[in-house]
């Protein structure tokens, strides 16, 4: 599940929400809800950009560079 | 169609609850609800034509269950307190107690009385039914069959609907379905998280009516129903007092509400997989035990105590907190 993937199932959440704000009648609004998040499926917490990732792949490169420029 | 013939095809919601059943009728377009309930309690006395003829005489709702008879729903209540008895109880803690021999009749009898037969076929009901405890709980299953079972031979087309997620129905169109619906019942508090009308977190607690009435009828040397009575009648959550049963009532709530907080906390900060919640949710309590005057403002207390891992807008007790849950089951029967 990427990042990108992630922010565009908030925004479409988001944008639910405040479709479903223009509805008055509790039970339209119901319908309305589940009608729309049949299809979604829900961005959980904690599924950033893998920021140690990419911080580990940047600390390797940056210790072979220095390895390899030591040996020269 | 006439209107009679319409009302007998609309969609019902009903609350299959420990201590009381509840039904949820729409009454028009403007979705007007109207509210029946019956005690899910029943007491027996032996058979004899003479008692029979008096019970009918006096309009009382019993039935025959071999050579007994068995006086069930809020008559039970009145028989218990002539005869200063306990009514016995086709339900404990959420589902069919497997100790009773009578439960599934009773509930047959009590439900029927309720709901009667679908008019049309296929009729739309939707039930409610427990959350599993965090322990688990095997007898869900069960349940949720043999209700299933009862309202398909009435001739509906019945739906399970978990308690709280009906609470969040019922109560929860302003923050478009998102928040926390609790509903605070006999055998246990029920919970769920929903997002957008979605559950996230199902649990139940299992202490809640029923645990408050036996343990202090046990401390006090009174009947469990009594204490139901009294706490039911002019019992307020306000600290110790001079009154020992009023004390016991207060020392039990108070485990109560810790306990259902605590698990609250606990269940939504180790949940692995929740959502991210752009803004803070609302929490709606409902059910009996959530009647009592400072039930409210003990419980937002000892949400206080220690930080709680998502952000709450509000914490409020449902506008009619018998009938939410029945209202979430019409809603959803509705939709």
């Amino acid at each position: 599940m990427t990042a990108r993937f992630l922010w565009k199932q908030r925004k479409k959440l988001r944008n639910i929400d405040r479709r479903a704000r223009a509805t008055a009648d509790p039970l339209d609004r119901l319908r309305f809800v589940r009608s729309q998040m049949d299809s979604q499926e829900l961005p959980a917490a904690g599924r950033g950009w893998p920021v140690f990732r990419i911080a580990g792949a940047i600390a390797v490169a940056i210790g072979a560079a220095l390895l390899l420029w030591r040996i020269r | 169609m006439s209107n009679a013939e319409q009302e007998s095809s609309l969609p019902l919601g009903l609350d299959v609850g420990t201590s009381r059943i509840v039904v949820a009728r729409s009454m028009d377009k403007a979705h007007q609800s109207a509210f029946e309930s019956q005690l899910n309690a029943f007491i027996t006395m032996p058979y004899s034509k003479l008692a029979q003829s008096l019970l009918e005489r006096e309009g009382v709702f019993h039935e025959v269950f071999g050579g007994e008879l068995v006086v069930t729903g809020n008559d039970a209540q009145r028989f218990a307190e002539v005869f200063h008895v306990e009514t016995r109880r086709p339900m404990v803690r959420g589902v069919l107690n497997p100790q009773e021999p009578h439960s599934l009749p009773v509930m047959r009898s009590i439900i029927t009385r309720l709901v009667g037969k679908a008019g049309a076929a296929g009729r739309k009901i939707f039930f409610s039914i427990p959350a599993p405890c965090l322990e688990g709980d095997p007898a869900i299953a069960y349940h949720e069959a043999s209700i299933q079972q009862i309202l398909k031979q009435l001739g509906f087309e019945a739906q399970p609907i978990q308690e709280g997620l009906a609470v969040v129905f019922g109560e929860m169109s302003a923050s478009n379905y998102t928040g926390i619906g609790i509903s605070c019942g006999s055998g246990l508090c029920n919970v769920c998280l929903a997002v957008l009308s979605v559950p996230v977190i199902n649990f139940a607690v299992p202490k809640a009516g029923d645990f408050i009435d036996n343990q202090a009828a046990a401390v006090t040397g009174e009947l469990a129903t009594r204490m139901r009575v009294q706490k039911e009648s002019n019992f307020t959550v306000n600290g110790l007092s001079g009154d020992r049963v009023q004390n016991a009532l207060t020392v039990y709530y108070d485990d109560v509400i810790q306990t259902l907080a605590n698990s609250l906390r606990s269940t939504i900060s180790s949940t692995q997989r929740l959502p991210k919640l752009d803004q803070s949710v609302p929490i709606v309590l409902s059910g009996g035990t959530t009647l009592p005057k400072g039930f409210l403002k003990r419980f937002t207390a000892a949400l206080r105590t220690e930080d709680f891992p998502i952000k709450i807008s509000e914490v409020r007790v449902a506008e009619d907190p018998l009938n939410s849950t029945a209202r979430g089951a019409l809603m959803a029967a509705l939709c």
